[in-house]
């Protein structure tokens, strides 16, 4: 035990080279035959593949393009067939349907086209339509005899009625009335009537003194606004013998002639002699709308997998993503859109790209490859465009993320001095970048309730920096499957 | 040396035969390496025949120009191959220490050596190092025994510089500990 005070180490040292040990268990056969099993496999030192399974990822990106291009040949054949005349077809009956209102700027304001008028035009084309439009037609058409018969009949009556003075009036509305043969509404027969206002008021001053005030005063009552306007389903007001009598007339048309100003301005505000500047107003107030209407907070959690490589080199095992996002929309296309993951790397790369520097290893070791994992949180920032906004839509997304590095471990090979070895080692913290990577993405938008979406998000994320202990220019491509929330 | 030379590079050719005699002549020095980190024998062993396999499979990579040292360097490059396996064998059960003792078939105590008590003191001592947790024992064999640096055990251990120094002086510690312990109990016995 002398040995041991005098220097301890230099004994270990011999007692370890020297020790006495059984040495009798040699097995060469076991030796042989692991060499045969490994020989089919080729060298142990690690061979380059170029393991590609995970680049049909990369196709997905097209989905989106796919989507677009048919939904745009889609939205062209609509319009093309939405410029056709209505006797197309069939089953374009729900279309003609609702364009068949266009008659009704007529009967709404103009006067100049009486929907008799429009009616006939129509009648050809409306014809060999099925039943609902022909249903609305035969209406019109009834609608049409009955006010000629009731036009008709109070014509009879005035002329009936009144003196000889008021007989070129009384001809005067007749023969007004008589072309069109029908009044479809209480406004359109007021807009009628204006165009012969120039005549009925002459008409009606030449008439004499027979205007009392007290007449006046009870036509002021009776002609009000409500008279004036029924509800559009009541009758129109011409059938009334009553009320259109000559001493009444002269204090009717002052009346008359205001509400047919004012009527006059809604008309031409309402119906199809809209300025262009008040549908551009409309359209630009519109589009306001909509966009106040998109604008706003959502936010929800994505997850999906990680395909990490270095340089196109091979990929061995796929990673994983999770996180939270958060996002504002600014108006109906873009929105900006940020977040926090949580990032699961895994990567294989040569010891060429691994930069050893900030590493304990040895400089007089040369590292052969590595299998790297790497935890890490990170913040995207993006800028996303919606293609549109409609219930399901397609987006894109491009920006910039940054991480914070958390922990790398690496499974590597190396040589030293000429003897490979293998090893591991593990660094917190190495560092973090900003901005340094590029993320682009497209993916599809489902609807699932008015304030739940799904989403799809194929994505690629370039290196702009390199990154880790070893900086190596990790790129990744992957999936987020999402689900977001919309706070408006 | 020039034998050797051969040898090897029937070897790195996958010559049985070549790869039998090179086996058979650096087994013994293997295993010696090699027990001293794993702590049962029998696994001692797999681990010297896995070294073998990675051996000739990289003999390839062995080179060396110095037809002198070429044993030397060859034995060289054995250990650090060894030592390797060694420690991945360690890490794979996650440095967990062994219970139970080493039987005594495993000993060689008919050794042919000039100072039998010698071979004895041997034998204690690498016992005592067989006891020390695997972190220190690993620490203590890489540096003292087979002539690493501290740097060269932290790449290959995954620890840092500081863990090595701080895990050898421990061993260490211990180690005097275990010394102190049988001269005592020694001076008890007489």
């Amino acid at each position: 035990m002398q040995y041991i005070d005098n220097d301890m180490d230099d004994l270990f040292k011999k007692a370890g080279e020297n020790y006495p040990l059984n040495i009798d268990g040699a097995d060469w056969n076991a030796v042989q035959a692991k060499l045969s099993d490994t020989s089919d496999r080729g060298p142990i030192y690690p061979v380059k593949k170029n393991n590609r399974n995970y680049l049909w990822l990369l196709l997905l990106l097209f989905v989106p393009l796919f989507f677009v291009i048919n939904t745009s040949k889609k939205e062209n054949i609509k319009n093309a067939t939405g410029t056709t005349p209505l006797i197309e077809g069939g089953n374009r009956m729900a279309d003609n349907a609702v364009e068949v209102p266009v008659a009704g700027n007529d009967e709404k304001g103009s006067g100049q086209l009486p929907l008799s008028t429009a009616l006939n035009e129509r009648h050809a084309v409306i014809k060999n339509q099925a039943d609902p439009l022909n249903k609305k037609e035969n209406d019109l058409n009834d609608q049409k005899k009955k006010l000629n018969k009731e036009n008709n009949y109070v014509i009879d009556n005035i002329s009936d009625d009144e003196d000889h003075a008021s007989a070129p009036d009384s001809k005067k509305i007749a023969k007004n009335n008589q072309p069109g043969g029908n009044v479809p509404s209480r406004r359109n027969n007021f807009l009628h009537d204006k165009n012969k206002k120039s005549t009925d008021n002459k008409n009606i001053k030449t008439s004499g003194g027979k205007n009392t005030a007290i007449e006046n005063a009870n036509l002021n009552e009776s002609l009000t606004e409500d008279n004036i306007l029924p509800a559009a389903n009541e009758p129109i007001p011409v059938d009334s013998t009553t009320t259109i009598k000559q001493p009444k007339l002269s204090g009717a048309v002052s009346i008359i002639n205001t509400n047919i100003d004012s009527i006059k301005d809604v008309s031409n505000t309402d119906a199809g002699t809209k300025t262009d500047s008040a549908k551009k107003s409309e359209s630009r107030n519109k589009q306001k709308r909509n966009s106040d209407s998109k604008r706003g907070i959502y936010y929800g959690i994505v997850a999906g997998p990680d395909v990490s490589t270095i340089k196109s080199q091979q990929v061995r095992n796929a990673g994983y993503t999770i996180g939270g996002i958060i996002g504002y929309r600014i108006n109906r296309h873009f929105a900006i859109e940020s977040g926090a993951l949580w990032d699961r790397k895994k990567y294989y790369t040569d010891g060429e790209y691994f930069d050893k520097t900030g590493t304990n290893i040895p400089p007089s070791v040369k590292v052969l490859f590595l299998n790297g994992n790497c935890n890490m949180f990170e913040f995207p920032l993006a800028v996303r465009y919606d293609l549109n906004m409609k219930k399901n839509s397609f987006f894109a997304t491009m920006g910039l993320t940054s991480y914070i590095m958390k922990k790398e471990n690496y499974d590597y090979g190396a040589d030293n001095n000429g003897m490979y070895y293998e090893s591991s080692r593990s660094y917190r913290n190495s560092g973090n970048k900003l901005f340094s990577n590029l993320q682009l993405s497209a993916g599809y938008n489902f609807k699932v309730s008015r304030k739940l979406d799904v989403r799809i998000e194929p994505y690629i994320k370039m290196p702009v920096k390199n990154i880790g202990i070893g900086n190596m220019p990790i790129s990744s491509k992957g999936i987020y499957f999402g689900i977001i929330r919309n706070i408006k | 040396m020039e034998n050797l030379r051969n040898i090897i590079d029937a070897c790195v050719l996958n010559n049985a035969a070549c790869q039998k005699t090179v086996y058979e002549r650096f087994y013994g020095y293997s295993l010696k390496i090699v027990f001293r980190y794993i702590y049962r024998y029998d696994r001692a062993v797999d681990v010297v025949n896995d070294g073998f396999v990675k051996i000739f499979k990289n003999m390839y990579r062995f080179t060396s120009d110095d037809a002198i040292s070429v044993e030397q360097r060859f034995m060289g490059w054995i250990k650090k191959i060894m030592v390797n396996s060694a420690i991945d064998e360690l890490r794979k059960n996650n440095m967990i220490a062994e219970i139970g003792g080493i039987p005594e078939h495993v000993w060689d105590v008919q050794d042919k050596g000039p100072q039998p008590d010698q071979s004895l003191l041997y034998k204690e001592l690498v016992a005592v190092v067989k006891q020390l947790p695997p972190s220190y024992r690993a620490v203590f064999n890489m540096i003292v025994i087979d002539g690493m640096s501290h740097h060269e055990v932290a790449d290959h251990l995954g620890i840092s510089v500081g863990t090595s120094k701080s895990n050898l002086s421990r061993a260490r510690t211990l180690l005097q500990k275990h010394i102190k312990d049988m001269e005592a109990s020694e001076i008890c016995s007489i």
